[in-house]
């Protein structure tokens, strides 16, 4: 069975996680700022911590969360897809799943596809540059 | 000059009772098994063989842009099953949010897992006759006007019918 390390981080007062391939950089926050603020997609307070997350993919666009907690790694049998029923009744298309990580699920997070439909909060000159809108 | 044979005594009550029973067949009565329970405060019946399972509350990870009413998920038997709060998606005034000590399991021809709805306490398990469940009251509106299957009388209380299999078809629009 396939094994994926999973980044578990916090935004506000949420607990995710984000498979750490997905990530080019794991760093404090940039005083450029970021591309997206993982607070304010969800509709809640912009992320107030000092963590930013750089895509493996291009554009490798920047994501502002508040905390990085831990590293895990995890059978992808314990990961599993959000059930349909719940799938259609989520405005978050970037919002994957679960894992099973020390008797708890936590909600894994599709990163790529948060910053494909996500506007810019913070460094909006810079998009144009990377080939966004 | 023959005489017919007078019938016994006892054949005669098996002619009357065999009449009796023709005249009078007993029709079977549909009997239906409910679980009673509570939510906020007011009580409610579902099919007993409408639940998959009653456990104590799971944790639940609550899944972020979802309605207020739909908690999250929880793992069942090694299975992600969608956990709702009873009482908030029915809009009664007393609920509580993540106060409910079970979750009731409901089968869901549309959800292969089933859905959980939390409750706060499991009343009894009766049985009725069918024809004792009555329409349910045309007034109620929402989400409880698509699951009220009908209301019945059990005990003092006049209690609401579920049919919790249309879950699958609340909120999708949501």
């Amino acid at each position: 069975m396939e094994i994926v390390e999973l980044l578990v981080f916090d935004v506000g007062d949420l607990r995710l996680a984000t498979p750490l391939r997905d990530l080019a950089r794991v760093a404090p926050r940039s005083a450029v700022g970021s591309d997206v603020d993982f607070g304010v997609r969800l509709g809640a307070a912009p992320a107030t911590g000092g963590c930013q997350l750089t895509l493996a993919t291009p554009p490798h666009a920047t994501i502002r969360i508040d905390a990085v907690i831990q590293v895990s790694r995890v059978s992808a049998g314990h990961m599993q897809p959000l059930p349909r029923y719940v799938r259609e009744r989520c405005r978050f298309p970037f919002v994957w799943g679960t894992a099973d990580l020390d008797q708890e699920s936590i909600m894994v997070v599709d990163l790529p596809r948060l910053c494909a439909t996500a506007p810019a909060t913070h460094h909006p000159a810079a998009l144009p540059a990377r080939g966004r809108r | 000059m023959s005489q017919e044979p007078v019938p016994a005594g006892s054949e005669v009550l098996e002619a009357i009772a065999a009449q009796a029973g023709a005249a009078a067949p007993v029709v079977p009565v549909e009997q239906l098994q409910l679980m009673t329970f509570l939510v906020a405060g007011v009580r409610f019946a579902v099919r007993v063989d409408a639940i998959r399972v009653v456990a104590p509350a799971p944790r639940v990870a609550a899944v972020p842009g979802t309605p207020s009413w739909l908690l999250g998920v929880a793992n069942h038997r090694g299975e992600v099953v969608p956990v709702l709060d009873l009482g908030r998606l029915l809009a009664l005034p007393g609920a509580r949010p993540a106060a409910s000590p079970y979750v009731l399991i409901v089968l869901c021809d549309t959800v292969p897992t089933g859905i959980g709805c939390t409750i706060d306490a499991l009343s009894d398990i009766v049985t009725v006759a069918a024809h004792d469940v009555q329409p349910p009251i045309p007034t109620l509106q929402g989400p409880l006007a698509r699951l009220a299957q009908g209301t019945l009388q059990v005990g003092p209380d006049l209690v609401t019918l579920l049919h919790l299999g249309r879950l699958g078809d609340i909120g999708a629009e949501a």
